[in-house]
């Protein structure tokens, strides 16, 4: 009995420690010349599924849910963002030359026709992030089009 | 007279190397007109599973080498981004691929080679 009270006030006690190690947070600020979105005059329909669905990783700005503040799912969160950007930021999509635009738009299709994309941890509880048939039917489109008139020079 | 014949007896030679060349390539070389060196670490180090026909489907869809002519420009653009991509990062060939094969690795200088290539060849259709 005393062994798991013990056991119990340890967990609590170790539970309110690690609330004392919080990573920073992503919030940068938009920047209008360099973000996907704006430099990419993307259709207000798409860049709501954009902003929706993937900026909360793929930005310098995410959109946190009430739990991010506590750890340790702020700490997962926080790895999730830092992989998700390494990958693709579109809040620097200026910076990339034209190669690396074409790859990633045609990647962008790819991951999220396969279902790779928005990852299943983040659906659980962004069910609103969802992509349906018709979102991705309209992103693969444009992403193409838009694969075509960087290749073809803008 | 004699210099007539030899002329012609070269020309009919290179001739000769040359319609073999073309009439036999080996069935594993790729269909392209990669540089030699990248075909041979290509041939190498990914036809094995990136080639129609390979037990690999999932490797197959994501890249084959023998449709390569068939993939759209901005396609082309984006597996040659990626596969330098993937073999600077050692994702590919796989680890398990090469526990079994390991003669398949590609060394430090083959993925360079790939590399310049791989940004050669991706500026050449951007321009």
């Amino acid at each position: 009995m005393r062994k798991r009270r013990i056991y119990l006030v340890s967990v609590v006690a170790a539970l309110i420690l690690i609330q004392f190690i919080r990573p920073e947070k992503n919030l940068g600020e938009p920047d209008r010349e360099t973000d996907f979105i704006s430099v990419s005059q993307v259709p207000d329909t798409l860049a709501i599924v954009f902003r929706n669905s993937c900026y909360d990783c793929h930005s310098n700005n995410t959109n946190y849910p009430w739990y991010s503040n506590v750890a340790p799912f702020s700490w997962y969160l926080k790895k999730h963002i830092v992989q998700g950007k390494a990958h693709l930021n579109f809040s620097s999509w200026n910076i990339m030359d034209k190669a690396q635009k074409i790859t990633q738009l045609d990647q962008i299709c790819e991951e999220i026709t396969y279902g790779t994309m928005p990852l299943n941890s983040y659906l659980w509880i962004h069910r609103s992030s969802k992509l349906s048939e018709q979102d991705i039917q309209a992103i693969c489109e444009w992403a193409e089009s838009e694969g075509l008139e960087i290749l073809t020079g803008k | 007279m004699k210099k007539g014949i030899r002329i012609v007896l070269t020309i009919l030679l290179i001739h000769t190397t040359l319609i073999r060349g073309n009439a036999n390539p080996s069935p594993s070389e790729p269909q392209d007109d990669f540089p030699k060196k990248v075909s041979g670490i290509l041939t190498n180090s990914c036809y094995n599973c990136h080639t129609t026909g390979a037990q690999a489907e999932k490797a197959v869809e994501a890249l084959d080498f023998k449709k390569w002519e068939e993939y759209k420009l901005t396609k082309k653009i984006s597996l040659l981004t990626k596969i330098c991509e993937v073999a600077e990062k050692g994702d590919m060939p796989p680890e398990k691929h090469l526990k079994q094969h390991p003669e398949k690795a590609p060394s430090e200088s083959d993925i360079k080679t790939i590399c310049n290539w791989t940004k050669k060849e991706s500026e050449k259709l951007i321009k």
